[in-house]
């Protein structure tokens, strides 16, 4: 299958933000990740990183699989995110709420990918941080300043249920769109 | 245009707006003063239905509305139209007339509660009435002659007619039941309509505290951001049983060490959506409605009906029943979900024939037998309510 007709969802976001935990959460099997020992420890203290990709996948009952896709987290890899994203049915930014840079990465990450595909629909978590944080709302104002209306949820992407929200509402809007690409065609 | 809804609650074309009574125009009321959003919960709206006492058949009564001379605060301005627009309309409803007139001749003069002229003085000394208009505290019935804007049409008539029976007892007497008006009924936006207020107003250095009859039940930032309560009245707010209208908001402490302090989005939210199941009297079926920024679901934990007609309206703005087909929810769960959103303060209007262009999913890869059939098969798979 070429990487365009794939059904796939991606999870993309800075180092340690999340990504592989939450594909583990909602993977039938475990995830395939290519990670290596963090050298960048620097940046975020964590024993390993993925440097090429996260790979889950849904196999529904009529066996149509849909592929979970996680993108390296530095940037330095970002010229995956466009190949990547290429027919994604939709992008899930996670972001690392205990970061000082939380609101930057938020905003380059939501530019980036709003620019590889300004029709894809695309949630974001913000992770470790309580989820009535208010700088959540304060991180959607200043999206939407830039014309950006995304789904700006806190979330503990080690639950489960989470991690559903997040898909959840990907699918939300994807049948909404879906409806309203029908209704115009006919 | 896309229009943020503070501002087509008072545009009206720059119109004086309409308030009914009991299906009166009354007419004369800016559309600034009827919307005005409310301090008090139990202040409600002016649009609310107000019993009118029997017809004009007592003396005639001359009342002066004193406006201060330079006050900056607007809320006076305001305040002083309100009343205006509400004894007019009130012409041949009262059981005696009352007539706008100067404070000269007057029976009882209006008059703002930090306006110290000397003049005031003077009336009171010659035995007019003098009734005070304020624009911060509480509308305590036990302080006579006292008005807190912004205040109800019903207060008004309660007022003139105690005022009538004061001016001359004898009446008063004869028509005991002048005044005894029915209760009006508890304005089921007023909760709401307050927390928009205090959002707009952005004083976050003080605390408000929520009282349900005497019980305090919730503290409130003055900006609306936070709120602070215990876990059980927590889950009567979610679920709504904790009927939010009768709450009453009064200046006071801040919550100290106590119950833990929660997002402000959280308490519009369950307020706007408990609040009735018919559309807010600020949104229209047929305007088009979309989203200007989600709401943190990731707190508010949404139902799948909520989730789709947010996800509906961010995807293209939608009338109520567009929103119904779009989402494929009940009427019901339409009208609330966008109650709460206006509720937090993010839903916009959208003027007719500037419908934003759906996005469409012609760029993403199409599964076999459709997105309907699809989804439903990853919803299923993943154990989401469909």
């Amino acid at each position: 299958m070429s990487a365009d007709r794939e059904l796939k969802i991606i999870f993309t976001g800075p180092m340690g933000a999340g990504k592989t935990t939450a594909i583990r959460a909602i993977s039938d099997a475990p995830p395939v990740s290519t990670e290596v020992a963090n050298t960048d420890q620097a940046t975020v203290a964590k024993a390993t990183t993925t440097v090429a990709l996260d790979y889950g996948q849904l196999l529904l009952e009529d066996g149509t699989a849909v592929s979970l896709y996680g993108t390296p987290g530095q940037e330095r890899f970002s010229f995956m995110w466009e190949i990547l994203c290429r027919g994604a049915m939709g992008v899930i930014l996670l972001i690392d709420g205990s970061t000082p840079t939380a609101a930057e990465d938020l905003r380059s990450y939501a530019e980036a990918f709003r620019r590889i595909n300004p029709d894809q629909p695309f949630v974001i978590g913000v992770g470790r941080a309580p989820p009535d944080d208010h700088r959540l709302d304060d991180y959607a104002k200043a999206l939407s300043t830039r014309g950006i209306v995304a789904p700006v949820f806190g979330v503990d992407v080690r639950n489960r249920e989470d991690v559903l929200l997040l898909v959840e509402t990907l699918l939300c809007v994807l049948e909404a769109q879906s409806f309203e690409t029908d209704h115009a065609a006919h | 245009m896309a229009t943020p809804l503070h501002d087509v609650r008072t545009r009206k074309n720059g119109r004086l707006g309409d308030l009914c009574v009991e299906g009166t125009r009354l007419g004369r009321v800016s559309p600034s003063d009827a919307v005005q959003p409310l301090w008090g919960a139990r202040c409600s709206r002016l649009g609310n239905p107000v019993s009118a006492p029997a017809v004009t058949s007592g003396s005639d009564r001359r009342i002066a509305l004193f406006r201060p001379v330079s006050v900056t605060d607007e809320r006076v301005t305001h305040a002083f139209q309100l009343l205006d627009s509400i004894l007019w309309a009130f012409q041949g409803t009262t059981r005696s007339p009352w007539t706008i007139t100067t404070p000269d001749i007057a029976n009882v003069v209006v008059v703002y509660a930090e306006d110290y002229d000397e003049r005031i003085t003077v009336w009171r000394k010659n035995g007019k009435i003098v009734v005070a208009i304020a624009t911060e505290g509480l509308a305590d019935p036990a302080v006579q002659d006292r008005l807190v804007y912004p205040f109800r049409a019903q207060q008004v008539l309660v007022l003139l007619e105690r005022l009538d029976a004061q001016l001359d007892p004898a009446a008063s007497s004869a028509a005991p039941n002048a005044v005894s008006l029915p209760e009006a009924p508890v304005d089921p936006w007023s909760f709401v309509e307050a927390l928009r207020t205090l959002r707009s107003v952005q004083n976050g250095a003080t605390w408000l505290v929520g009282r349900d009859g005497r019980t305090p039940v919730l503290w409130l930032r003055g900006d609306a951001v936070t709120y602070a309560t215990d876990t059980a009245t927590v889950q009567a707010i979610r679920l709504g049983t904790l009927r939010l209208c009768n709450v009453s908001l009064q200046k006071g402490a801040d919550p100290g060490g106590g119950p833990t302090q929660r997002s402000g989005m959280e308490l519009s939210w369950f307020a706007g959506y408990h609040a009735s199941v018919k559309l807010s009297p600020v949104l229209k079926p047929g305007a088009h409605y979309r989203i200007a920024q989600w709401p943190n679901f990731g707190l508010i934990r949404p139902l799948p009906s909520q989730l789709r007609v947010a996800a509906g309206l961010s995807s293209a703005a939608a009338t109520l029943e567009e929103i119904i087909g779009r989402a494929k929810v009940t009427p019901e769960e339409a009208i609330r979900t966008l109650n709460a959103l206006y509720a937090c303060d993010v839903l916009i209007v959208v003027e007719s024939g500037e419908k934003t262009a759906p996005a469409g999913t012609r760029s993403i890869a199409q599964p076999r037998g459709g997105f309907t059939s699809f989804l439903r098969n990853v919803r299923k798979h993943l154990g989401l309510g469909v």
